[in-house]
């Protein structure tokens, strides 16, 4: 079904129905049970009750109901909001600086101020004999088969394509003005689900927003974009600005970019947060080769997820500015716009922000767009709080580069005894050594990433226990940390032999279970 | 699945209550509570058993009966056997 603007208002394209003439046909087969009515019905006409009616909000039916402001995204019931900018990790902008996205743990030269250009560069070699030698002794999930899987795993890349502000390939749809009508308008609260919607159709799963205020413009947005600093070449070495280049804000309508600087329009913009899915059996398989591929299995309609959103919004009259898919050009920390736009909560590991929905597995991403969206709340689902308790993720870190502490700090500790450059200060946070987190990584044959299929939250919908346990964990936190004992005693978490016993499973496709966040047509379970 | 076992295990609950009737037993009040906590003890480790073996979590599966499933089979043991022993006396 499509709805158009036309003269006399909207339309419903497949039926060629007036709105009003629609919600009149509509009326028949929903139940239309007005205020009156249902009080009378029920003859519970008292007083009380009815004034609490009158000022509760009224829906006439379930698809309303789904439909409200209050249900921007439907999520479990356990998940309570919390208010704008106050999320349960604990923010202060004061202590925020914008970070610089050439200082991060993956970068080369960032690895070689803590371990060496030596460890740095020796890092393929080692990775290669753990490959060589895990073929040779038919280890698990590095059988002919694993490798056949793993290696010839491809995805599109997003390449040089998708810039700051402009994305050519493919061809760009044409803007209202190219086509000679005006751009679309609606409240921020339309243009919220109508997004949403567009972009669950793309590929995306979760999708939530924030403003971007001059707090979040003033410490939030990086300085630099991480660019190509992540390259060996730099190590030891300053970044040429034409190889990781500045974020600036400029008196101008538009974004744009030239071969020395990116630019943020100074003007009313909002952050897109958006979650891709991953495939919990592959991520199972961590420290395989199944599991390497489980990271790539996260970005694979990345392309289409952001050539199709800039198009949307291009065709709607608006800009899109960053890139969803290609961290060389994020416009800030993805973790922290999910954080705020209430997709999921901050964690120990850090890495990675855990949704109530999926866990850790997924991927998420921040774009900016100058489309008015309804802001969208931080949620409490007592995930930060159980992190606090559960160290599921750092006893099964192999380098051990997450934090053990039972409390979060505001002080970010010295990374092998100098200053630590590659964390945003300004969150009360578990930090992790996110440069040995890269550098082991690289110099094993599978990737490592471990904690993302060890998590607590890393769990399928089968057993009725898991919805019971983060209910409980969301409003009850005595019982943490028996929950994080009860998940190692019942072996939930990663195995070698899983990556072998994944051939013999019947999966969702890309192993991806995209009915998780449905919740309407049936799908949602 | 879990529509067809609701029904089952209804039908089962209500073939007891009819057969107690028919044979002029009743139960104490906590011979009740025991017997329904010790039914949706037994349901509930059915349910994660069978979950956990769909997730391929089969270690799980096994804990479940351990943890969840003993205690539900004592509870309905306890219940048998309190009113057995209560109807035989009297």
């Amino acid at each position: 079904m499509l709805w158009r603007s036309g003269e006399t208002g909207w339309r419903c394209g497949r039926t060629g129905l007036e709105l009003r003439e629609l919600e009149e046909f509509m009326s028949k087969f929903h139940s239309m049970v007005s205020r009156r009515d249902f009080m009378k019905g029920l003859g519970m006409a008292g007083a009380g009750i009815g004034a609490v009616a009158a000022s509760a909000p009224v829906f006439h039916d379930i698809d309303e109901l789904i439909a409200s402001d209050t249900a921007v995204q439907p999520r479990p019931w356990w998940v309570k909001e919390r208010p704008i900018d106050d999320p349960t990790i604990e923010v202060d902008f004061s202590m925020m600086e914008r970070h610089d996205g050439r200082n991060q743990g993956q970068s080369a030269r960032v690895r070689a101020i803590y371990y060496g250009a030596d460890r740095v560069l020796g890092a393929a070699a080692l990775s290669a004999a753990e490959l060589a030698e895990r073929t040779a002794s038919n280890y698990p999930g590095y059988t002919y088969r694993s490798r056949a899987l793993a290696g010839s795993f491809k995805r599109i890349s997003q390449g040089t394509s998708p810039g700051w502000a402009e994305t050519k390939d493919p061809a760009p749809v044409k803007t209202p003005e190219e086509r000679g009508e005006p751009k679309w308008t609606g409240t921020p609260e339309e243009a919220s689900r109508m997004l949403r919607a567009a972009m669950r159709a793309y590929g995306a799963s979760l999708v939530g927003y924030t403003e971007l205020t001059q707090e979040h413009r003033d410490h939030v947005i990086f300085s630099y974009e991480k660019g190509d600093s992540n390259n060996e070449k730099y190590i030891g070495t300053t970044i040429p600005v034409t190889a990781a280049r500045p974020i600036v804000f400029e008196n101008v309508p538009k974004a744009y970019e030239t071969t020395e600087k990116l630019v943020i329009p100074n003007v009313p913009l909002w952050e897109i947060a958006m979650s891709t899915q991953g495939s919990n059996e592959l991520w199972r398989s961590a420290g395989t080769l199944l599991g390497g591929m489980a990271n790539g299995n996260t970005f694979y309609n990345c392309a289409n997820l952001h050539a199709s959103t800039y198009n949307f919004l291009r065709y709607l009259g608006y800009q899109l500015i960053g890139t969803i898919g290609n961290d060389a050009r994020y416009v800030g920390s993805e973790g922290g716009a999910a954080i705020m736009a209430g997709l999921g909560e901050a964690s120990r590991q850090k890495l990675y922000t855990l949704t109530p929905e999926y866990g850790a597995p997924g991927r998420l991403y921040g774009v900016l767009t100058d489309l008015p969206l309804e802001p969208t709340h931080p949620i409490d689902a007592g995930i930060y709080r159980f992190c606090h308790s559960c160290q599921k993720c750092a006893d099964s870190c192999p380098p051990q580069c997450i934090s053990k502490e039972k409390e979060p700090s505001w002080d970010l500790p010295l990374t092998e005894g100098k200053e630590t450059i590659y964390s945003v200060k300004g969150t009360k946070a578990f930090y992790n050594n996110l440069p040995l987190c890269r550098q082991y990584s690289n110099e094993t044959s599978h990737g490592c990433r471990i904690c993302w299929g060890e998590c607590t939250f890393t769990v399928n919908r089968g057993a009725l226990v898991h919805q019971i346990i983060k209910g409980t964990i969301a409003n009850i936190p005595l019982f943490n940390t028996y929950f994080y004992k009860l998940g190692d005693a019942f072996g939930y978490g990663t195995d070698p032999e899983k990556a072998e016993a994944w051939w013999d499973l019947s999966l969702p496709t890309l192993g991806q279970d995209s009915t998780i966040v449905a919740a309407d047509a049936g799908y949602g379970k | 699945m879990w529509f067809f076992i609701g029904i089952i295990i209804g039908a089962l609950v209500l073939g007891f209550i009819w057969w107690l009737r028919r044979k002029n037993l009743n139960l104490t009040w906590y011979e009740w509570v025991l017997g329904i906590l010790g039914l949706l003890l037994l349901v509930f480790t059915l349910q994660n058993f069978m979950g956990s073996f769909e997730e391929i979590e089969s270690k799980a599966a096994y804990m479940f009966l351990l943890i969840t499933g003993l205690p539900s089979l004592i509870l309905l043991a306890l219940t048998w056997q309190l009113a057995a022993r209560r109807l035989a006396k009297a």
